[in-house]
């Protein structure tokens, strides 16, 4: 471990980024960094990554940058929004569009303005100290925000936030923590992309607290270069009669992986996250997801689709934790894959874990090849293969798309489908 | 005529939300009387509160049957003593043999009053001359009772089984609820042949339809949690006209 | 697992609820405590075995020092001290049985008790041979002498040893190797009897074959073997049984069974496992980890497992199949049920390595008190293993809300034409059905059984006639006490 640059050069590393003279910031990073140290990479016995094997995080040896790009290409996802624009990982203000009535705070912004309560709330969860990824993420802490959506907010257009990579061979972190008061509600986009062949490490992490009886969609889009390292993790906490919608569209990367972790900690919540992925060339894709019930009365829907083509790599764990006493949850995990290529893989591990007897839990996995008779059909109509091929993808994807409950948004998505 | 079963004043609570408000009915052996009432009057759970149901909160009243208190037994013991329910919608449970249901069923009401218990190759013989006699072909009773059964088929397995339990009082809950008129003269048919003058039959029903075939010795009207006009078979016709607004009010 | 306790409990009053715990008191003769080269030396001598057999042990023995025992499982147990603990216990006689006359009465009793049709007349119309183990040795094989004029071997593993040692020195750990895992290196260096199936080219064996396992000994781990070996078209059916007297203190078993079938072999392995699960408060109980594993080596081959599980206080079982030959079919069919302080951590894999080979996987859980329970499974698909088909349904029940039960099946394909489908589902008795049965007069608790026995039904259908009746009884006695 101590070879990888990243541990090794920390020191310099840190160097380079905003902030290294202020005193809370480096407390911060340097606690964050021993912890790290301590804890070490996930580890190859850890379940969380039994399809993605942890060992290229140590084989990265990439470094941070200073170097602010003016490049900037506007996303794939043509959505009316306010956006939040990041070219690798750094927060360019006079690019973003903020919305008045949110409290939208960047770290810069914490930092000079001298929060240092905030700053430690959103850098000293359980979450964080519990995962090696976000330990490291704090360590390098430069860039990100903490928004807050007040009580009763209703907010008129989705905040994008838009995560553009134009640098070669550098490690970055962002990391959001966003706080969701009494009866508001918002739509999120992410958007993590890259027009360049280069190679880079994107490390996120994401806390999302949504409080009682507020609506929240979070949906994300990765199209990350095709030799870019992705490394996500989100954390969600939602309480009573509240409802979050989780959707990741996962394209690119070279390992692009994505862990949701849900804590359901009231009742009468509404939890959905939904994915699909669409793989070609090289990309490692490992979608995990965890969605604990730690209270009675709630639903939970996991819905996963996707396709592996070339030479990819496709994995969905998914799994659903009901506590004792946490009786009357409802909680369905479906994933659904095709695998169109020899050289491709699916490894799919839907998991239930319940300590409660009065619920309804159910899954169901299946990878399967595209459909020989659809595709002769639409090929005796004339159609050629390729597009007919094309369609029928399309047609299976759908099934995730058409259980968004923004339809504006999902139009968005599914325009990006199409015009591949 | 001695009396069977004895309901005064009955009062019973769902979720704290009170569904029967001092309801009252005598029958006696050999009668059958029949319910009407518009939905959500509380008529299903008049039947569950009788079968002993686990829900329903019984705040006042009392209930004899053959001069015993009902409400003090349980599930089982109420069927054992000769209750049975024909439910509305009768319950699948996969993997159990509609044949393996009734012998457990048949034999533990034998053993409660004292007879010996049926072995398999008896009560296989019993149970397909009865079911032929209902028109239930051999396959079915092999089949898990009430898994994948059509509305027709669950109400006629229903009428089956009260052929061979032989109870002294059965509720039928809408018994010709998803019947087309053949499959209702069938279970009606069936229903018939049980009526004797020691078994009482309460039948509850929303339309006055199925009482051309059942033909009761009392119609009672029930609204508001309890029974607001009692008459002969000619109420349930006079309510087909005129409706249930006419006796209880522009409530409903 | 120390063996502290010595209270010397009787039938009497340990309860009626474990049909078979009574113990049989007779003789055993045991080697010393512990676990070292020299035991294993002993155990091979007492046995004669030839060299080879005992450089396999003593090579197993090495490997399994250098292992730690897993931990990956859900299940949680204290730490076995494997010095104290016996590994050779055999009822002490002069020499081997000749006839049945020369069996200990004792014994006799004790598997007439366990209603095991030892006595070749009282056999169940002679379609049963049962090859008994008790505690580490195989004490009678019935109807050997009809099945040999078959060309079929069924015998103890030990016997296998002497009378056709190319077969077993051929197959045994060529499925299971000594490597594979911790308790079955363990198995590989201390087993100590088992039985052995040899079905020769184109035979049908004629009747079902039968073993009955059953621990008696205080403190003895069991490490049977059992080798099956069905040549080309050649076809049988195994059943397995066992049982432990209650005791206690925890006992070990760890056991393995090899299958190989051959070009259009087909084995059918069925397991009704009652070993003692332990009191209602998790005292005692039989630890089980047992490696079983089966390899479809022929084309058109199909080893299929049944396995009926109430019994046990830690199950840690993975009865599994490796489909190599083009077309094979390996099928699971298991019923687990978890009660009081049971855990069970089960399930299979399918290890699909040939072309349009297919399987299947039906796996009932039921877990009530306040157990838990887990369905663990694999499907693989190797990258040539084109067509191959894969159906999975996991179906978990709970009885009251102190319980567990858990999925986790993993699924890995490599090749585009196979197809796979898994589905699983954890609910429990509805109370819909249960007012059903009890409005037609049927007691709570025969409810229950009669539900769960019908939510087992998919698996039972693939019993054994005489096991179902026995398995579906059992499901019932399993559930006692967990309603209310």
């Amino acid at each position: 471990m101590l070879n990888n640059n990243l541990v090794k050069g920390y020191k310099d590393n840190i160097k380079s980024l905003s902030f290294s003279d202020n005193e809370l910031v480096s407390k911060i990073r340097k606690n964050a960094f021993t912890d790290f140290i301590n804890s070490g990479f996930p580890k190859a016995y850890d379940e969380n990554w039994r399809y993605t094997k942890q060992k290229f995080l140590k084989e990265i040896n990439f470094k941070t940058s200073n170097h602010i790009s003016e490049n900037f290409i506007e996303p794939e996802l043509e959505i009316d929004a306010y956006h939040l624009v990041f070219i690798d990982g750094k927060f360019i203000t006079k690019k973003s569009i903020i919305p008045n009535n949110v409290e939208i705070k960047s770290f810069k912004n914490l930092i000079e303005g001298d929060d240092s309560n905030l700053l430690k709330k959103i850098t000293n969860s359980d979450f964080v100290k519990s995962s090696p990824l976000a330990l490291l993420n704090t360590a390098y802490l430069e860039n990100g925000f903490y928004i807050n959506v007040k009580k009763d907010t209703i907010l008129n257009k989705p905040i994008h936030i838009i995560n553009y990579s134009d640098t070669a061979d550098i490690f970055y972190n962002v990391k959001y923590y966003i706080n969701i008061e009494d009866g508001s509600k918002i739509d999120l986009v992410e958007s993590c992309y890259s027009f360049k062949n280069i190679s880079y490490f994107n490390n996120t992490v994401t806390e999302i607290n949504i409080a009682k009886n507020a609506i929240v969609n979070h949906y994300k889009y990765q199209n990350e270069s095709k030799s870019a390292y992705h490394v996500c993790l989100n954390k969600v906490t939602i309480d009573a009669d509240s409802s979050y919608e989780n959707f990741i569209m996962q394209k690119g990367g070279l390992i692009a992986r994505n862990e949701t972790v849900i804590d359901v900690i009231g009742e009468n919540t509404n939890t959905k996250t939904l994915a699909c992925y669409m793989l070609k060339g090289t990309t490692h894709s490992d979608l995990t997801t965890r969605v604990n019930h730690h209270t009675p009365n709630a639903s939970s829907e996991q819905t996963v689709k996707g396709v592996a083509d070339d030479e990819t790599k496709a994995i969905f764990q998914g799994k659903v934790y009901v506590a004792r006493g946490a009786q009357k949850v409802s909680g369905n995990q479906l994933h659904k894959s095709l695998l169109l290529s020899d050289k491709a893989e699916i490894d799919t591990k839907p998991e239930l874990e319940v300590y409660a007897d009065d619920v309804e839990c159910s899954h169901g996995a299946s990878i399967g090849e595209l459909d020989d008779k659809q595709l002769f059909y639409l090929r005796a109509r004339g159609i050629d293969e390729e597009l007919a091929r094309k369609m029928l993808v399309e047609a299976f994807l759908d099934e995730v798309l058409e259980k968004m409950s923004n339809e504006t948004l999902r139009q968005a998505f599914v325009s990006v489908i199409k015009r591949d | 005529m001695s009396v069977l079963l004895e309901i005064d004043n009955l009062h019973a609570r769902v979720d704290n939300k009170e569904i029967l408000k001092g309801f009252s009915l005598t029958i006696n052996e050999g009668e059958t009387h029949a319910i009407m009432g518009p939905n959500g009057a509380g008529k299903s759970t008049l039947s569950y509160v009788l079968a002993g149901r686990e829900g329903y909160e019984i705040t006042s009243g009392t209930v004899k049957f053959k001069g015993k208190n009902l409400l003090s037994m349980s599930i089982e013991e109420r069927a054992r003593e000769g209750v049975f329910l024909a439910m509305q919608y009768p319950v699948e449970i996969p993997g159990v043999a509609t044949s393996t249901f009734l012998k457990h069923s048949l034999n533990s009401i034998r053993k409660h009053q004292g007879l010996e218990e049926l072995d398999t190759m008896n009560f296989i013989k019993v149970l397909k001359q009865k079911a032929s006699e209902l028109g239930i072909n051999q396959d079915m009773i092999k089949r898990p009772i009430n898994v994948g059964f059509s509305g027709g088929e669950k109400k006629r397995v229903e009428t089956l089984q009260m052929s061979i339990l032989e109870p002294s009082f059965a509720i039928l809950d809408e018994a010709d609820s998803g019947l087309d008129i053949d499959a209702l003269k069938v279970v009606a048919g069936g229903v018939n042949k049980l009526r004797n003058d020691k078994r009482s039959m309460l039948v509850i029903t929303h339309y006055q339809r199925l009482l051309n075939y059942i033909v009761p010795d009392f119609v009672h009207v029930f609204a508001d949690g309890k029974i607001v006009k009692s008459g002969n078979k000619d109420l349930a016709l006079e309510l087909e006209e005129k409706g249930y607004g006419e006796f209880i009010g522009n409530k409903y | 697992m120390a063996a502290t306790s010595q209270t010397k409990k009787t039938v009497e009053d340990l309860g009626d609820k474990y049909k078979y715990g009574f113990t049989t008191d007779i003789e055993s003769e045991t080697a010393p405590k512990g676990l070292n080269e020299d035991i294993i030396r002993f155990i091979s001598k007492k046995k004669e075995e030839p060299e080879w057999l005992l450089d396999f042990r003593l090579k197993a023995y090495q490997f399994w020092l250098g292992l730690k025992e897993p931990s990956w499982a859900k299940i949680d147990y204290p730490k076995i001290d494997y010095q104290d603990l016996y590994y050779y216990a055999a009822p002490k006689t002069k020499e081997g049985p000749k006839s049945l006359d020369e069996v200990d009465p004792e014994l006799l009793d004790t598997y007439n008790k366990l209603g095991i049709p030892l006595k070749e007349q009282e056999a169940l119309a002679g379609v049963v041979a049962v090859d008994a183990v008790f505690d580490s040795v195989s004490v009678k094989t019935t109807y050997q002498k009809q099945l040999e004029e078959k060309g079929i071997i069924f015998c103890s593993f030990s016997e296998a040893v002497h009378k056709c040692p190319e077969l077993v020195k051929k197959y045994m750990g060529s499925v299971v190797p000594y490597t594979d895992n911790y308790f079955a290196s363990l198995n590989s260096a201390v087993f100590s009897d088992g039985s052995f199936v040899y079905i020769p080219k184109g035979i049908k064996c004629p009747m079902e074959l039968s073993t009955y396992f059953r621990i008696n000994a205080r403190n003895t781990g069991q490490f049977e073997r059992t080798l099956i070996i069905a040549e080309e078209g050649a076809s049988v059916s195994y059943l397995e049984g066992c049982t432990a007297p209650q005791r206690d203190e925890n006992q070990l078993h760890a056991a393995i069974v090899e299958i190989i079938a051959l070009d259009d072999a087909y084995v059918k392995y069925s397991t009704v496992q009652n070993w003692y699960p332990g009191d209602k408060d998790g005292k005692g109980g039989i630890y089980n980890f047992v490696t079983k594993r089966g390899a479809c080596r022929g084309k058109n081959s199909k080893i299929s497992w049944t396995q009926v599980e109430t019994g046990s206080a830690v199950t840690w079982k993975y009865p599994s199949c490796i489909l190599q030959g083009d077309n094979s079919v390996g099928e699971f069919y298991s019923v687990a049920i978890t009660n009081n302080k049971q855990q069970a951590d089960t399930g299979t894999k399918m290890i699909h390595i040939g072309k349009n080979t297919s399987s299947t996987i039906i796996s009932k859980g039921i877990s009530a008190g306040y157990a838990d329970q887990t369905y663990r499974g694999l499907v693989k698909v190797s990258p040539k293993a084109k067509g191959a088909r894969n159906y999975s349904q996991c179906d978990s029940l709970l009885i009251g809300d102190k319980c567990g039960a858990h999925t986790v099946p993993y699924i890995e394909n490599r090749n585009p034409s196979a197809q796979i489908e898994h589905e699983a589902t954890t609910s429990k008795i509805s109370d819909e059905q249960l007012f059903y049965c009890q409005q037609r007069g049927i007691e709570e608790e025969e409810a229950v059984s009669l539900i769960v026995n019908g939510f087992c039904k998919e698996v039972m259908k693939h019993l054994p006639m005489e096991f179902a009746i026995e398995a579906s009884k059992l499901i019932s006695i399993s559930l006692e006490g967990s309603i209310g």
